[in-house]
């Protein structure tokens, strides 16, 4: 369960990470156990060229036999990196706001002359460790800096010393990790390893309810158009006390808790009623409470219709909205993006409200504000777009094929731009302050914290849309609803 | 030091440490000397020695030559420690780094002085972890218990002996430090529980460690016994996990199963871990739930009723989906499922839960081929799975065009490929159909496609698959399509070759022969071809008229080469094209197929072998046959006559002749011919012939035209009857090899077979002079040519040896060529083709022998001088 080196590399054109840690015992540990079968780590810039293949960053558009071969172990997320060395296994990777986090661990259950890629993930406690680890390095990342220029090689050192000394993770939480080093303890109270900086001054908790909605509506679909609603709860608290517990009541969980997963620092999950759980927990600094995800199938909050043609070299484009009565008409922001694969000259809108823009010369934008019509609850745009292909100079051409690039180009301009361009969806984009949409619901007035009766209680919350896509009704239909029939008909057969 | 890690110190200690600039030095030594004097300076701050003690700890490897410079080292961190025991980070990193340096050594240093140092070292943190419930070094105390799990590990059971102090002091300890305490406690214990588990120390060697006697208990081995058969300490850990980070309730809890599952007395406690597992079985951290399912697998049926399987079940179920989860967790959670249910999947139940994996229209392409990864397990022997897995492909196939990159292409082969390998029922007309489909909606699939025929054709020789994607593949491209680019026309003709490659029907090539001729070749199409994309399709033509009968398609392959020659506008391609168009008008297709080589196959040795191809060469790769040197070069047919007029004129005379001759210039040598011994059985080879390729320096050789050669007349005649004559011309008397071949009828099949190199040597040149008269003549002719080549280049030979042995040497090796004899010696006259002569006087004496030779070729006197070897 050791991290042999851990590295912080950009997800786009980088040669080598941003930040990089060795653990020089654990390279040891690794070299004397497996003897000439010990593959050596590569450079840190040969690392990233064959990771970023690996891993499809690199060459993600072309046919790759090393790693697209049909015979290959599929085991993401850890890959194995075919080095000068030998095969570097396992190597496990996680992606996070545009910076990839990698590790390579130190399995000491391996047999010594073990095929690379034999042993099964599920039979690897590294890698389950690892990921965690990795997931704590992205957010400690995320919390002390705004971009990924100004990282802080030294702090990061620290925190990687803190987190997992020697690649052995301790403690991945960055609140508690850096709170380590200053810990002082004074008393006869047992002080519990997650809470090693004792507070002191008046109590509060934060929750913070961030709900997801996922959707994709298509009109050829015979059954409901898929949704996907799940949130995360964040609870930020300085509470006193050595070892505080805070109990809080969540509400209006459909289906109680089966769809709730929670952070293992909560004790205990208790159901009260037939929508309501109570979770106790230690409080961290700043921690992921719980996951939800509704099982109940709700309507989509927007329902959307998009359509478009193209006839010769102008787009036809309708697209309508409408909000379902009882969602709060209140947007922090509401857009529609159409995207096309050609350049648009002209575009000529004519939109029930908000404004069309065009990003990027390929992308249409319609800002549609911030409150739709209360009496209609809908939008609508009818645009009309002028298009232009847009070539992409085959990779097989080389520049002394240019005469024959040109000559393409005529011919393909040749073709009717209707046959080429295509846009199979749009996609809708909102935020909601101060509400969910699933109504799930966590009151202040049952936030319980042990070690102290006056605490400040807040809870905030919003809904965002995540994939979103309303797909053009000229397009076959992408969702499969024979798929769950198909397989009642095999477990009925059997 | 080399320059490259002289060059690396100098730009990580700029990095690292940015006010600190070494002197301009490469002495290790001095760069060494100058970081730890300013790590101990008083005036240095503690972010700038934190950074001057990670670089250490980065290139100690480098630094630290020798023992001293590791003891040097450590003794400055130790001083750092001392001098700055307010800063808990500052003494944590000294810790962390003098025992990551002093490990690290241990590869290059091992013995007294090392075992010293590390003697000293972990007598130091044991000193810190002695101090416990000290308010002052809470964190000092962590990283001690830390850095001795590491040196745990490294050396394992080498803390053995302060077990009884560890436990004491981890029951004593109250701060947040007491997580290590726990976690070292929990390591030594599951060592200790079964040491032979735990593999070997680190390079197979225990340092001798001393340690000061207040960390050893007072008596230490009645302790450890009374822990092994003590419950209470597996209570004890169980009971400390509430205290720790989810980080150590793994390690600890890993470790308590680990000694549980090792030591048969302590296996019936395992039930302390149940409430464990109720505690964490609602999580999302995968490391904590790793382990509910290591603590299943090992405890499973002494610990979980069904209850509590289902509920980790479901548990599990909903990790895997859940869209908060991110993509790598869900992937692992999956991997894990497939783990579980493949040991649980004879519940039927189970199997029917996991349809909530299934309704997920948002997953990703590495989750969808996990699903299906997992669907193919575990619904394997099922009727009507095969369908089900088809439809799932379908789906991830709908989504390849709407995904550009790589993944969903490479997840739809691979799903098509695990499905073909896991059952045997699946329809190959869906697969095809589906292959098509991904190929005609997003044609740059094809190189995927192409790889997964040959898979599929390498992992199931017999399947009808591949064939059967490739016909279909051919039908759809051969369509007529007017939006077809440039770029997607290079994967059509990668679609082409692939078939093309693997024994297209011939009305497949016509088709496609007519598709390039009428559709590509035509007008302004043609005329903006790349040089790339023309020399493929000509590829493709070449390719049809080396492995196929071309006159199955004459006609529409000369009317695409036209189509070339006439349209395209590039010259190269046409040229080619040009080429191609006159072979195939002026060669018959047989004389076509000699031009361009065959591939490469074994001739199979089984008595049922049959070839089914009637265009094909078939290339042997191991010789069929031998060739033997029967005797010596036979001499020229044509001989100088000599007349005695003028001496001067002989001489001129007779190099006329030979200028003149073509007789003389030829060597010719009498080979045989035999089959090897693994084609013994074969019965007869048809319109044999032998080929010999020389240097082109060397010369020429004439192929030997054997023609039938039958195993009967093997058997029946000797050598006589198969020696055969094998004419060279070479341009110089000089030796060499010869790569040779045979070409040979077999079943109506022609043969190409690779046979052994066949060495001329510098004795196979030798002929007697081409001159004919009587012994008188023959020794005025000598005489002659003697004085005419001694002027270009002699030699002396003396060889030690009697008389009788010299004489006996001379008439073994020259007999035939000596022209006169006397007393004192021998004469030999050598002719050596394609015009040269080498001439031999002998004088014998008693003990020694004088060889006086000329030439008029220089470097026969090396070979020559090679001939007395045996007498140097």
């Amino acid at each position: 369960m050791s991290i042999r080196a851990v590295y912080i590399i950009p997800s786009e054109d980088a040669e080598i990470p941003i930040f990089c840690k060795y653990f020089p015992s654990v390279e040891v540990r690794c070299k004397s156990r497996f003897g000439q079968f010990y593959v050596k780590i590569p450079s840190e810039r040969e690392f990233v060229k064959l990771l970023f293949i690996e891993t499809g960053i690199k060459n993600g558009d072309v046919f790759v036999e090393e790693r697209d071969n049909c015979e290959k172990e599929f085991s993401n997320p850890a890959f194995q990196l075919k080095t000068d060395f030998g095969i570097l296994w396992p190597v496990i990777k996680i992606q996070h706001k545009k910076l990839i986090y990698c590790a390579i661990t130190f399995e000491e259950n391996f047999k010594i002359n073990q095929q690379s890629g034999s042993m099964k993930l599920a039979f690897m406690a590294s890698v389950t460790t690892c990921l965690e680890a990795l997931n704590g390095l992205s957010q400690h990342v995320d919390n002390c800096t705004t971009s990924q220029e100004k990282i802080d090689r030294v702090e990061l050192l620290r925190y990687v010393n803190c987190a997992f000394p020697y690649g052995r993770p301790v403690c991945c939480n960055p609140s508690v990790a850096l709170n380590f080093s200053s810990t002082s303890w004074k008393g006869k109270v047992k002080q519990p390893a997650w809470n090693p900086l004792q507070y002191r001054g008046k109590s509060q908790v934060i929750f913070s309810i961030k709900e997801e909605i996922r959707c994709i509506q298509c009109n050829q679909s015979k059954n409901a158009n898929p949704i996907d609603i799940c949130g995360t709860v964040t609870c930020t608290s300085d509470v006193e006390g050595v070892s505080p517990e805070i109990s809080v009541v969540l509400t209006n969980l459909h289906e109680n808790k089966c769809g709730l997963l929670v952070n293992a620092c909560v004790t205990s999950v208790e159901t009260i009623s037939a929508s309501s759980t109570r979770l106790r927990f230690h409080p961290i600094k700043s921690q992921n409470l719980c996951l939800y995800k509704m099982k109940t199938v709700f309507p989509p909050p927007i329902i959307a219709t998009f359509c478009m043609k193209v006839k010769e070299d102008i787009a036809d484009i309708t697209f309508k909205l409408k909000l379902q009565s009882g969602v709060r008409n209140g947007f922090q922001k509401l857009e529609a993006h159409i995207p096309l694969n050609c350049l648009i000259t002209a575009v000529k809108p004519k939109c029930s409200q908000g404004s069309l823009t065009v990003a990027s010369k390929n992308k249409l934008i319609w800002n549609i504000g911030t409150k739709l019509p209360s009496k209609t609850l809908e939008a609508t745009l009818h645009a009309k777009a002028k298009l232009k292909r847009v070539l992409e100079k085959s990779s097989e051409q080389t520049i002394t094929d240019s005469y024959f690039v040109d000559k393409e180009k005529q011919i393909v301009n040749a073709n009717a731009l209707s046959e080429t361009v295509k846009t199979e969806y749009a996609t809708v984009i909102f935020k909601i302050l101060d509400y969910v949409y699933s109504g799930f619901k966590i009151d202040p007035q049952f936030v319980i914290v042990s070690t102290s009766s006056k605490v400040n209680r807040s809870v905030s919350c919003e809904c965002y849309s995540g994939v979103y896509k309303i797909w053009n009704e000229n397009t076959e239909n992408v969702i499969d609803d024979l798929l769950e029939e198909q397989f009642e008909r095999v477990l009925e057969c059997n | 030091m080399c320059d490259s890690e002289y060059l690396t110190i100098l730009d990580d200690i700029t990095l690292f440490c940015p006010g600190f600039v070494p002197e301009a030095t490469s002495d290790i030594h001095c760069i060494l000397d100058q970081l730890l004097k300013s790590l101990v300076e008083d005036e240095s701050s503690a972010p700038k020695k934190l950074n001057l003690i990670y670089f250490l700890e980065l290139k100690s490897n480098i630094l630290c030559e020798e023992i001293g410079d590791v003891e040097l080292v450590l003794a400055t961190l130790k001083n750092v420690c001392n001098s700055s025991s307010g800063n808990q980070a500052l003494l944590g990193q000294c810790l962390i780094s003098s025992t990551t340096i002093l490990l690290e050594s241990s590869e290059k240093f091992l013995g007294a002085e090392f075992d010293r140092l590390f003697s000293q070292h972990v007598n130091l943190l044991l000193d810190y972890v002695n101090q416990s419930n000290c308010s002052e070094n809470v964190y000092v105390r962590s990283v001690s218990a830390d850095s001795l799990i590491e040196v745990e590990l490294c050396y394992p059971l080498v803390l053995k002996p302060c077990l009884e102090n560890i436990y004491a002091l981890t029951v004593k300890e109250l701060s947040a430090a007491h997580q290590q305490y726990t976690s070292l406690l929990s390591l030594m214990m599951k060592h200790s529980s079964a040491s032979s588990q735990f593999g070997s120390p680190l390079w197979n060697t225990y340092p001798q460690l001393v340690f000061k006697s207040k960390f050893l208990g007072e008596n230490n081995s009645a302790v450890v016994s009374s822990v092994y058969s003590n419950t209470q300490l597996v209570s004890f850990l169980v009971d400390q996990l509430p205290f720790c980070n989810p980080e150590g309730v793994v390690w600890i809890a890993n470790h308590i199963i680990g000694m549980l599952l090792h030591n048969t007395e302590l296996r019936a406690s395992c039930r302390v871990l149940k409430p464990f597992f109720f505690s964490c079985v609602y999580t999302f951290n995968c490391a904590i739930f790793y382990l509910l399912l290591y603590l299943e697998k090992v405890f499973g049926r002494e610990l979980f009723e069904e209850e509590e399987h289902n509920l980790l079940l479901r548990q599990l179920l909903l990790n895997c989906n859940h869209p908060s989860l991110s993509n790598s967790f869900q992937l692992v959670y999956l991997e894990l499922l497939s783990d579980y249910l493949g040991r649980m999947c004879h519940q039927l139940k189970c199997i029917e839960d996991i349809r909530m994996v299934l309704t997920n229209n948002f997953d990703g392409p590495d989750i969808q081929l996990k699903k299906f990864i997992l669907f193919s397990h575990i619904l394997k022997h099922k009727n009507g799975s095969s369908k089900f897995l088809l439809q799932i492909t379908n789906k991830i196939r709908r989504e390849i065009k709407h995904n550009k990159g790589f993944k969903c292409k490479s997840v739809f082969i691979k799903a098509l490929y695990k499905l073909l390998s896991d059952y045997e029922d699946v329809s190959h007309e869906e697969v095809s159909r589906l292959v098509v489909l991904a190929s005609t909606e997003d044609i740059s699939t094809t190189p995927f496609i192409v790889h997964f025929v040959r898979q599929v054709q390498t992992s199931f020789p017999a399947s009808p698959l591949p064939a059967l994607i490739l016909t279909s593949l051919v039908n759809t491209y051969t369509q007529p399509n007017e939006h077809l680019s440039l770029e997607a026309l290079s994967f059509v003709i990668d679609i082409f070759q692939e078939a093309v490659s693997n024994r297209c029907s011939i009305e497949g090539l016509k088709s496609i022969l007519i598709y390039l001729y009428r559709h590509i070749l035509c007008g302004v199409i043609c005329k903006s071809l790349s040089w790339s994309l023309g020399h493929k399709m000509l590829k493709l033509c070449y390719f049809m008229m080396k492995e196929y009968n071309t006159t199955n398609f004459f006609y529409e392959l000369s009317n695409v080469l036209q189509g070339f020659i006439s349209k395209c506008e590039n010259d190269d391609v046409q040229d080619r094209a040009q080429l191609y168009f006159c072979l195939l008008q002026s060669l018959s297709d047989k004389k076509l197929k000699a031009v361009l080589q065959g591939p490469r196959q074994t001739l199979p040795l089984t008595d049922d072998s049959t070839f089914h191809s009637q265009f094909y060469f078939q290339k042997l790769d191991k010789p069929i046959l031998y060739l033997c040197k029967e005797n010596q070069s036979t001499s020229s047919d044509e001989t100088f006559k000599y007349i005695v007029e003028s001496e001067e004129d002989i001489i001129t005379a007779y190099k006329n002749f030979i200028e003149a001759s073509s007789s003389c210039k030829k060597l010719v040598l009498k080979i045989s011919i035999k089959l090897s011994q693994e084609y013994e059985n074969l019965d007869c080879l048809e319109a044999l012939a032998i080929f010999m390729e020389s240097s082109e320096n060397w010369g020429k050789v004439e192929p030997v035209l054997v023609g039938h050669y039958k195993e009967d007349n093997l058997s029946v005649h000797q050598s006589n009857d198969f020696v055969y004559t094998m004419i060279c011309y070479p341009h110089y008397p000089l030796p060499t090899q010869l790569k040779v071949r045979a070409e040979f009828s077999l079943d109506n099949i022609c043969h190409i077979c690779p046979l052994s190199p066949f060495a001329i040597e510098f004795f196979d040149f030798f002929c007697v002079l081409p001159i004919c008269g009587d012994d008188v003549k023959m020794e005025f002719f000598f005489e002659d040519l003697w004085k005419t080549i001694e002027d270009e280049f002699q030699s002396v030979v003396l060889l030690e040896c009697s008389e009788v042995q010299a004489r006996a040497f001379v008439k073994q090796k020259f007999n035939t060529f000596i022209v006169g004899e006397n007393d004192k010696g021998y004469h030999v006259g050598i002719y050596l083709p394609p015009g040269n002569h080498l001439l031999m006087r002998y004088y014998f004496q008693s003990s020694k022998t004088i060889v006086k030779f000329v030439t008029d070729y220089i470097y026969v006197l090396s070979w020559t001088n090679a001939l007395f070897k045996e007498f140097a």
